[in-house]
């Protein structure tokens, strides 16, 4: 029902009213349980019911394939601008490339894992097993962000071509998924990266105060 | 209990003109977007009109002046869970411009100190051509940080005052941002490439002689 029959839903929680909201965005809500079962819904805003109604609707319709992550700050559409919504448009292209060659290092570094592995293992080398794994570790590393890339190049286009806001919904969220999985990414191989560095000194500190 | 508004048809005029038909939707963010004021009329079959300000459910943002431009066209419309995935992606956007910053901060520091450390003792190996290659590549990591600030800076303000010249620019930012990475990316990758042929003619007119 949620894109044959575009309808607006609002939200009413102790005199605050949020919305509109789509259909996806409400039962979203309701699956994150930012809604509670005490607050009222409506289509209309003149004729209001508890959410728990709706929630049974939501389970009647078995979720309605919902799996959206939605945290927001609840509010109602706006308009996108004729050269905005080019700019959406004409980003797609590099998008799209940037994600066929973060793919193409993700596949590489698996192939090369592969390969590794099996000289590893058929020639006993425990070593280049290793490194077989430290490069399947990169590669699936390097896959994600090539997917939700892909995800947001492919829907930013459908955008352009069909003006539907539900592709722009999704080319969106795949984008918030790339720079959210590329900063905590970044952060923890940091992280890492420090740690390492701190116990090589604690390390060379240690042996120097014990060849003294 | 179904919105009998949502399903419709709608049209929109205001002084002789008239735009439609529009879904349900798009009637709301022109009405969002202050495009569509409660005083303004309204059909469902454009036959009978009433003001906009009876239509249950039209979020008006622009309260009832007329100073404002007549939509000419069916709006493109951005839900609002399109508008809050955009400025919830503007705290990782920042850290990866911050890191970004700082990986070309280094790069500018790194080889300055090493420079004056093996100067100091006398003996420098690398010389100012390591020096000024490693600055290209500092600036070559400064204009991607700067366009994802910008992209942070600007996505952050559209959340908190909705301002549709700040979507514009964070929008811009973005492609800025993707633009520059997609060709810097392509042209490393012909590089590489002319490199690994050099390297292969090279390699096969040695074992030729």
């Amino acid at each position: 029902m949620s894109e044959a029959a575009p309808t607006w839903w609002y939200f009413r929680r102790a005199n605050r009213e949020a919305g509109p909201l789509t259909w996806d965005e409400l039962t979203a809500l309701l699956s994150a349980s930012k809604l509670s079962g005490e607050d009222e819904v409506s289509q209309d805003r003149a004729t209001w019911k508890p959410a728990g109604a709706v929630q049974a609707m939501h389970a009647g319709a078995g979720g309605a394939g919902v799996a959206l992550n939605y945290s927001g700050g609840l509010v109602g559409p706006t308009m996108l601008s004729g050269s905005a919504a080019q700019t959406v448009v004409g980003m797609a292209m590099y998008v799209r490339i940037m994600s066929v060659l973060i793919l193409l290092v993700a596949v590489l570094a698996l192939a090369a894992a592969l390969l590794m592995g099996i000289f590893g293992i058929s020639e006993g080398n425990p070593g280049l097993a290793a490194a077989a794994l430290v490069y399947m570790f990169l590669g699936l590393l390097y896959l994600a962000p090539a997917i939700y890339l892909s995800q947001c190049a492919t829907n930013f286009r459908l955008f352009g071509r069909t003006n539907e806001p539900a592709f722009l919904n999704k080319g969106l969220s795949a984008q918030k998924s790339f720079w959210k999985y590329t900063a905590i990414t970044a952060l923890v191989v940091i992280g890492l990266y420090l740690l390492i560095i701190v116990a090589a000194v604690m390390l060379g500190v240690l042996s120097g105060a014990h060849m003294v | 209990m179904s919105n009998q508004n949502a399903g419709a048809t709608w049209y929109f005029r205001r002084g002789g003109r008239q735009i439609g038909p529009l879904t349900w939707e798009e009637l709301a963010a022109l009405s969002a977007a202050a495009k569509i004021v409660p005083s303004d009329e309204v059909s469902s079959d454009g036959a009978t009109w009433s003001a906009a300000a009876g239509v249950a459910g039209l979020p008006f943002s622009g309260g009832n002046t007329l100073d404002y431009d007549v939509p000419r066209e069916r709006p493109t419309v951005m839900t609002g869970y399109a508008c809050d995935m955009l400025v919830q992606t503007s705290p990782y956007a920042r850290i990866m411009s911050v890191l970004m910053f700082l990986a070309a901060g280094l790069m500018v520091v790194a080889p300055l100190l090493l420079e004056t450390g093996e100067a100091a003792m006398g003996s420098s190996a690398h010389g100012a051509a390591y020096v000024c290659v490693s600055f290209t590549v500092a600036v070559l990591y400064v204009i991607p940080a700067v366009f994802l600030s910008q992209y942070a800076s600007n996505a952050r303000r559209f959340g908190k005052l909705r301002e549709s010249r700040a979507l514009e620019r964070a929008l811009r930012a973005q492609k800025s941002f993707w633009k520059f990475m997609a060709i810097f990316a392509i042209v490393v990758v012909l590089i590489y490439v002319v490199l690994i042929a050099l390297g292969f003619v090279m390699w096969s007119m040695a074992y030729r002689v």
